[in-house]
């Protein structure tokens, strides 16, 4: 990883929630990118910003699922997490070895993740 | 045409030459019977005709469309509400393989097969069949309807046939279907919920003076808390598995350190929450200051159903082993709470702590209870 801050995109539909995954996330030296809580916003940002690493809230109300973000995500071969608070079976389209941390997610599970990628 | 077996009971004319008064009063006496049978025959085809009448007035009642195929898979018969559901004149298809010709659609939008439609299973054989399809009528619409086959039999039982019934279940689909989001909607908002509540304590803590203990303290109670809800909206919020319930909790806290068994035992979901609570309260507590707080500690938690007596009950032992030197503690915190008054109270039942020298043992015993019916 270059001297630059690594930079994360944060999709969650709770803006509670996703305020204070920035929060952490940006105070163990990360640059958050969005926080995004709507899907056509979450992938513009996958496809078009500049990013290191991802965490995507799977489920984002009314039946959108970042199902698609992920797509990008795997294309532009860039790591991420799921983070869901359903069962970790019930993520269909997750594939093996894709990161599944359960809502309410724990900051060391967060950190965790990005420390191995950022590595 | 065959031919009356009565005509050639006439006797032949040289018999006649022999008494032709007799012959002629024999043959009055024929003619009489003759005609006394066509009227019974003439009334049986009256019968039968009105029977064919009622039925189909029966048929064209019914609130469902029928169809009837013959045992070469021919439909032969359809009422009008066939032609009124689907919009299009019934197709009188000669067989199986014409049934295409009929547009249902499957779940996924895919035809149906014209071998998989219920007429056609009940005529290879099988004796009930039904199939949910989803139908584009004549006019473009589609709706979601029912379709149910049985046999048609002759008086011998043989299958000379198939019937179908067709019901329109689109209002139903759809109440479902709107309950179905509903209900997802409702499990995401109330899963969310927890994490916001998180993230509420967080943002609020963060720049106060509370010991970062405190926080994580109730970070990790939380944690507990929405474990327990979330198993419990895999289960549709009816009841847990208590192993589950268990395994959640201590799975996580103390992973490989505490030895659980027991028979399968359902409990219900404010009895599963509140045992989670239990759970982590105990497990945090050992990892704390218990037989977890040194390497080699270890705890036994085992339960078991007693139904030998008239009030089945259930009954749940905690036990420390290998830890320090127990003290025992006369704080009354959150954690006893939880442990004792909170279980007590949901379960119905009495909790013990005994803080023997060894380890703590924390037993309870619970009357068990019908469970509301699934429904």
């Amino acid at each position: 990883m270059s001297e630059a801050m690594p930079r994360v995109l944060i999709v969650e539909d709770e803006v509670i929630v996703a305020l204070d995954l920035s929060e952490v996330i940006e105070e163990r030296g990360y640059e958050v990118v969005g926080p995004c809580s709507r899907l056509k916003q979450a992938e513009h940002a996958a496809r078009e910003a500049q990013i290191d690493a991802a965490f995507l809230d799977v489920n984002l109300g009314y039946g959108a699922t970042t199902e698609g973000v992920a797509r990008i995500l795997r294309e532009r071969n860039i790591p991420f997490a799921f983070i869901t608070a359903d069962a970790p079976d019930g993520v269909e389209f997750r594939r093996t070895g894709e990161p599944l941390i359960r809502k309410p997610a724990s900051h060391a599970a967060l950190i965790n993740c990005l420390e191995k990628w950022c590595a | 045409m065959r031919v009356s077996p009565l005509m050639e009971q006439v006797p032949a004319p040289a018999d006649l030459l022999a008494d032709p008064h007799q012959e002629i009063e024999a043959l009055k006496r024929r003619i009489a019977e003759l005609e006394a049978e066509t009227a019974e025959q003439s009334l049986r085809l009256r019968t039968k005709r009105l029977k064919l009448q009622e039925f189909e007035a029966m048929v064209e009642t019914a609130p469902v469309g029928i169809l009837v195929a013959d045992a070469s898979g021919q439909i032969t018969f359809g009422n009008h509400l066939v032609e009124e559901m689907l919009r299009h004149p019934i197709h009188f298809s000669e067989k199986v393989a014409d049934y295409h010709a009929w547009t249902a659609f499957d779940q996924h939008g895919h035809p149906i097969d014209p071998e998989k439609y219920p007429l056609a299973r009940v005529l290879e054989g099988e004796d009930y069949s039904e199939m949910d399809v989803h139908y584009q009528r004549g006019d473009g619409t589609k709706f979601w309807m029912r379709i149910i086959g049985r046999p048609v039999k002759d008086t011998e039982g043989h299958r000379i046939g198939a019937a179908v019934a067709l019901i329109d279940i689109d209002a139903e689909r759809k109440l479902q279907d709107t309950q179905r989001i509903l209900i997802r909607e409702l499990n995401h908002r109330v899963k969310n919920a927890f994490s916001v509540v998180k993230s509420i304590v967080n943002q609020s803590l963060r720049y106060s003076t509370v010991e970062d203990g405190v926080r994580r303290t109730l970070d990790n109670r939380l944690d507990a808390y929405a474990a327990a809800h979330g198993r419990l909206m895999d289960t549709k919020w009816q009841s847990g598995d208590f192993r589950d319930v268990v395994a959640d909790i201590v799975d996580r806290v103390a992973p490989g350190r505490v030895h659980y068994d027991g028979q399968a035992f359902q409990v219900c979901s404010g009895q599963a929450l509140a045992f989670s609570m239990a759970f982590y309260e105990l497990a945090t507590n050992a990892v704390k200051y218990g037989s977890l707080s040194v390497p080699g500690g270890r705890v036994d938690l085992k339960w078991e159903i007693d139904d030998t007596e008239d009030t089945p009950s259930f009954s749940v032992r905690w036990q420390e082993l290998g830890g320090p030197l127990v003290v025992r503690s006369e704080r009354k915190g959150f954690g006893s709470f939880i442990t004792n008054r909170a279980i007590a109270l949901e379960t119905g039942g009495s909790v013990e702590m005994d803080y023997a020298e060894t380890g703590v043992i924390w037993t309870c015993s619970m009357p068990i209870e019908e469970l509301p019916e699934d429904e």
